[in-house]
């Protein structure tokens, strides 16, 4: 029997011997000017977020990023990478946090829960990283509980679900609108332009069906529309064409569509394909290039024939204005919503200014101060340079960032979020209107 | 009647793309679960050949084709040989193995990336109440010619021959002085050619990325053990009957139960006529 | 290094929580030569039942009986074996590949109808927030020790179980009708009977452990019973050594420890694309290795009944 172990063994041991090799290389730094600084020797932090002792008061400010690097979400992340690498620049340009340097390290969810929880392991006990940022929905919800026992400050730059429509404000703030308001847009959208009757096309993924629910509610019961067909489908599937056929079979004035761009793009082929026509009401997720791009292949939904909503960039504000060029040299693009990049940006010029406020990087005392910080009364300030200043000053701070003005409610939500309508012009997703949310279509 | 069509559409790309893995099950004697991803790779070819050097879609479709079928060869005497007196369960996990292999194999090459393939349809008839469009003729009339083609094959020239003795009964067939080896590389093109011919069917229809074997492999198998897995014609009819009860069954049920509807008929076939639906004859045990 | 520490207990503990599963299966497919692929489904209804007869934080939904974590588990226990019993009957009557395959589907259908009973599921959304057996006792951070012991508790008691099960004459009996062995064939029509016995039996345990897979990912959500799940536990056993005893939890730790740590290699985003596709370009390449080397696994099963008296007459 031993020696048939010993290859197991050796296999042991390698595996281990890389894991820890691993751990010394495993942040990716950005230091000023976008050069890899390794900040100390890295072996040495403590695990578990906010100690203020021994590890605490040397070595880097460490915030991780728990994002789907791999799998279904990874066509968002080098855009997120890109937003959060201006931050960290700007951030470590201005002096760092508590005069250290602050160290991005990202953390590959693989897009799925058990990844989730498994890197949310790897980013507090191997990492020891004093805030987080990156999640999406579903990771953010699996690690809740987690977060909230570690007293992990925690924002979420893209986390629509509505699950989280209460369940935050003490340490997980999100900085993006609720999918319930999204599927509350289409349906103002929908009482706007005067459909009486909308078919709906929902994917069966939270994500999709949440604000597609809202939407149904809110158009029936209380704008008074019909609801002709209301068609879910699994994703993952080659062809939709009996599902796109349905939602179509009573000639809908707009059909509401609320699905991820994967599939999104094989039913619009098919609609495309045999004519049905009618206009589109679409969920944020198919804010997207390649949903743009396929007016190239000749998918005839431009110019207002498809609309969606999403949480609006505030083009004009300052905060935006000083982000927008740096993003733009990284990536040669411009900043988009729909792909959260300036909410990646913002979440950790918050986080920064946080712990400069709270004096240390203790969990508890960082997230006490976040609400107030992104809130009225205080000094607007629209960096973080700016912010450091007035802090310095003495002076309480209301952060506008460059995705919105951040202010928030007890339940770690945006108060108002501000959304703009999105048509595709000259195959691209632009801004043609902002949208103010009606109060009175809340159910 | 408009979902007749659509049934066809996506029976005749399930037909297709179970009739190899049918093959491959007779003549060698395992389920090789990396089938989906030598449609996956059929996939990938077509929309490169499209979409980067610009060929026309018959040609695509037919490098394609080439392309994996050789590749499935290469693979059978690389991975799969060597293991073939280890018994049916070991192939079985070396074709799992296999799969993991090849899907991380084309993530690194072909990327993580939902594309779709540009290519126009073409217009659009209307006879009655249906509608079709000309590629949708194309791609079944393209899987009936295949389908007509690897018939005659079987049945009419020798090599086609001796795959049918194999497949009935191969140590008879060896003794008999088939030369094995070569039926072997014989089936194992023609059944990754399949694959990845339907491959580019399904990114003509849909989408193309790298999750495509596994979504797939699934209703592939349940094609290919309900038209009971020794028989050619049986795996091709019960293709067809599984597109057809997918997308007829979206008139009387929610549509988020097509998956559901396949597997209950699957297992309703297999509760009434375990060894499949269109076998005569008794097939060889695992 | 205490922070990998840290980590490496997870990877342990998930470890753990596969060696039971490649232990039931061996159970079932090892001695029984019964091929189930519908593992993930059983672990759902388990898992399901478990969350939805104790959890305490949603209200939309149907069914909120608030029970004690204990009932939860016997209530998630009894779930599993009925499930197995109504996906037996039918897919007995099914040999090998057929019934690998019907045991695949009836997987994916409890996996849709959790997604689609969402007044009972919370659909994909699913159940999160949810209490821990001995939480009380240590720190938030501290927990993950109790549950590891937890985990490892159980492994040896199924461990001992198997073992006890395996050595009985029922196990041999199993491991008759999985070889043709002519004693057991004279016993003729009994065969049916004692497979769906032990399929029945790997369901109550699936059911039962189920909870242990629900506490360690805090989460319950259709997305975690894929078809993945099942392929995990099929590798672990296969890796390890099918019908033998070690083989499945030794195929379980190798199994665990070797992706887990190939996930701790960082680099850059590109780097990362390229690592994960690697993994399974790793997973792949141990499997394929294996069975050419050593196709029985690493561990052997005559080793595990070395002592037991093996032979029958005839």
């Amino acid at each position: 029997m031993k020696a048939r172990l010993r290859p197991v063994v050796i296999l042991m041991v390698i595996a281990l011997v890389v894991a820890a090799c691993g751990d010394g290389e495993g942040s990716d730094t950005t230091g000023a000017g976008g050069s890899t600084t390794t900040a100390g020797d890295g072996a040495t932090t403590t695990a578990g977020p906010g100690t203020t002792a021994e590890g605490g008061e040397e070595g880097p400010i460490k915030f991780g990023m728990l994002i789907g690097v791999t799998g279904d979400y990874s066509p968002y992340y080098d855009v997120s990478k890109a937003g959060a690498d201006v931050a960290i620049a700007e951030i470590n340009e201005a002096g760092g946090v508590l005069g250290r340097q602050v160290e991005l390290v990202v953390v590959d969810n693989k897009s799925t829960v058990e990844g989730a929880v498994q890197g949310f392991s790897q980013v507090t006990d191997v990492e020891g990283v004093h805030a987080l940022g990156g999640p999406e929905s579903d990771g953010a919800i699996a690690n809740l509980q987690a977060i909230k026992d570690l007293q992990l400050p925690t924002i979420c730059p893209a986390c629509g679900t509505s699950e989280l429509d209460q369940a935050g404000g003490d340490y997980i703030w999100r900085i993006t609108g609720s999918d319930s308001d999204g599927g509350l847009i289409a349906a103002q959208f929908a009482r706007d332009a005067g459909y009486t009757s909308v078919g709906m096309l929902v994917q069966n993924t939270e994500g999709a069906s949440a604000p597609a629910d809202v939407f149904k509610q809110v158009f029936t019961e209380i704008i008074g529309g019909e609801v002709s067909a209301d068609v879910r489908f699994d994703p993952g599937q080659s062809s939709y064409q009996a599902q796109v056929d349905q939602v179509f079979a009573d000639d809908p004035e707009a059909v509401y569509v609320g699905a991820g761009f994967e599939a999104g793009g094989i039913i619009l082929t098919e609609w495309q394909r045999r004519g049905y026509g009618g206009n589109f009401l679409f969920s944020p997720d198919m804010i997207v290039p390649e949903i743009a791009a396929l007016t190239g292949q000749g998918v005839e939904i431009g110019d207002g024939v498809a609309k969606a909503a999403i949480a609006a960039y505030d083009t004009e504000s300052p905060a935006y204005e000083s982000y927008a060029p740096r993003y733009e040299a990284i990536t040669g693009e411009q900043p988009t919503p729909g792909l959260y990049d300036a909410n990646q940006y913002d979440q950790y010029i918050i986080l920064a200014l946080a712990i400069s406020i709270a004096g240390t990087t203790d969990g508890e005392a960082v997230a006490a101060v976040i609400s107030d910080l992104l809130n009225a009364p205080g000094t607007v300030v629209y960096s973080y340079a700016e912010g450091l200043a007035a802090i310095e000053a003495g002076e309480d701070i209301d952060l506008h960032g460059a995705s919105s003005s951040l202010d928030v409610n007890e339940f770690g939500n945006l108060a108002s979020p501000n959304f703009g309508e999105q048509n595709i012009v000259d195959e691209q997703w632009t801004q043609v209107a902002t949208v103010e949310l009606d109060p009175s279509l809340r159910p | 009647m408009q979902n007749v069509i659509f049934g066809l559409i996506t029976g005749s790309i399930l037909a297709i793309a179970s009739v190899g893995l049918s093959m491959i099950r007779q003549t060698e004697g395992f389920i090789n679960i990396a089938h989906g991803q030598m449609l996956t790779l059929g996939a990938f070819l077509g929309y490169f050949c499209v979409a980067t050097l610009e060929l026309n879609i018959f040609l695509a479709g037919l490098i394609s084709m080439l392309l994996v079928g050789i590749l499935g060869v290469v693979l059978s005497v690389l991975v799969f040989n060597p293991v073939a007196a280890s018994g049916p369960l070991a192939q079985l996990f070396t074709s799992i193995g296999l799969a993991y292999l090849l899907f991380g194999v084309m993530r690194v090459v072909f990327g993580a990336n939902v594309t779709f393939f540009p290519t126009s349809f073409g217009t659009r008839f209307d006879l009655g109440s249906v509608n079709v469009t000309v590629g949708e003729i194309l791609i079944v009339v393209t899987a009936a010619i295949v389908v007509g083609a690897l018939a005659l094959f079987l049945n009419q020239t020798r090599l086609g021959t001796w795959i049918r003795a194999t497949a009935s009964n191969p140590e008879l067939a060896r003794l008999r002085g088939i030369p094995v080896q070569r039926v072997s590389h014989a089936v194992w093109f023609v059944a990754s050619a399949l694959a990845g011919l339907a491959g580019v069917m399904v990114g003509l229809i849909g989408n193309v990325h790298s999750e495509l074997g596994w979504t797939l492999t699934l209703i592939i198998l349940a094609a290919a053990v309900l038209g009971g897995l020794g028989s050619i014609y049986g795996v091709l009819a019960s293709g067809l009957l599984l597109g057809l009860a997918m997308d007829l069954s979206a008139l009387v049920i929610p549509t988020s139960y097509r998956s559901v509807v396949a597997f209950g008929v699957l297992i309703l076939g297999l509760l009434l006529r375990p060894q499949g639906l269109f076998v005569t004859a008794g097939r060889r045990e695992a | 290094m205490s922070g990998l520490l840290l980590f490496l207990v997870g990877v342990v503990t998930l470890a753990g929580i596969y060696a039971i599963l490649a232990m039931i299966l061996n159970l079932e497919a090892g001695w029984a030569g019964m091929w189930d692929l519908g593992i993930a489904g059983l672990l759902a209804v388990g898992g399901y039942v478990f969350i939805i007869t104790t959890q305490q934080t949603h209200d939309d939904v149907i069914l909120t009986p608030h029970w004690p974590m204990w009932a939860g588990v016997l209530a998630g226990s009894v779930a599993g074996g009925l499930a197995a019993l109504i996906i037996g009957i039918p897919s007995l009557r099914v040999r090998g590949e057929y019934f690998l395959i019907t045991t695949l589907a009836f997987a994916e259908v409890i996996r849709q109808l959790s997604i689609n009973l969402g007044s009972l599921t919370r659909g994909t959304v699913g159940f999160n927030q949810f209490t821990r057996p001995f939480e009380s006792w240590t720190s938030p951070s501290g927990y993950r020790w109790v549950l590891l012991g937890l985990v490892w508790l159980v492994v040896a008691v199924v461990y001992f179980v198997i073992r006890r099960l395996g050595r009985s004459p029922y196990g041999r009996l199993l491991r008759g009708f999985r070889d043709n062995d002519p004693v057991a064939r004279s016993l003729g029509k009994q065969t049916n009977r004692h497979r769906i016995q032990t399929f029945v039996l790997a369901g109550l345990m699936y059911g039962a452990v189920a909870p242990l897979y629900v506490w360690f990912i805090r989460t319950v959500t259709p997305s975690l019973f894929t078809s993945e799940a099942t392929f995990v536990t099929w590798t672990a056993l296969v890796i390890g050594g099918i019908a033998s005893l070690r083989g499945p939890v030794i195929g379980a730790i190798i199994l665990l420890i070797v992706t887990e740590a190939a996930s701790l290699v960082q680099g850059s985003g590109d780097m990362a694309v390229v690592l994960a596709s690697v993994r399974f370009i790793v997973l792949g390449l141990v499997l394929i290795l294996v069975m050419r080397v050593r196709p029985q696994g690493l561990a052997n099963e005559r080793d595990a009944f070395a002592g037991a008296s093996e032979r029958v007459a005839g």
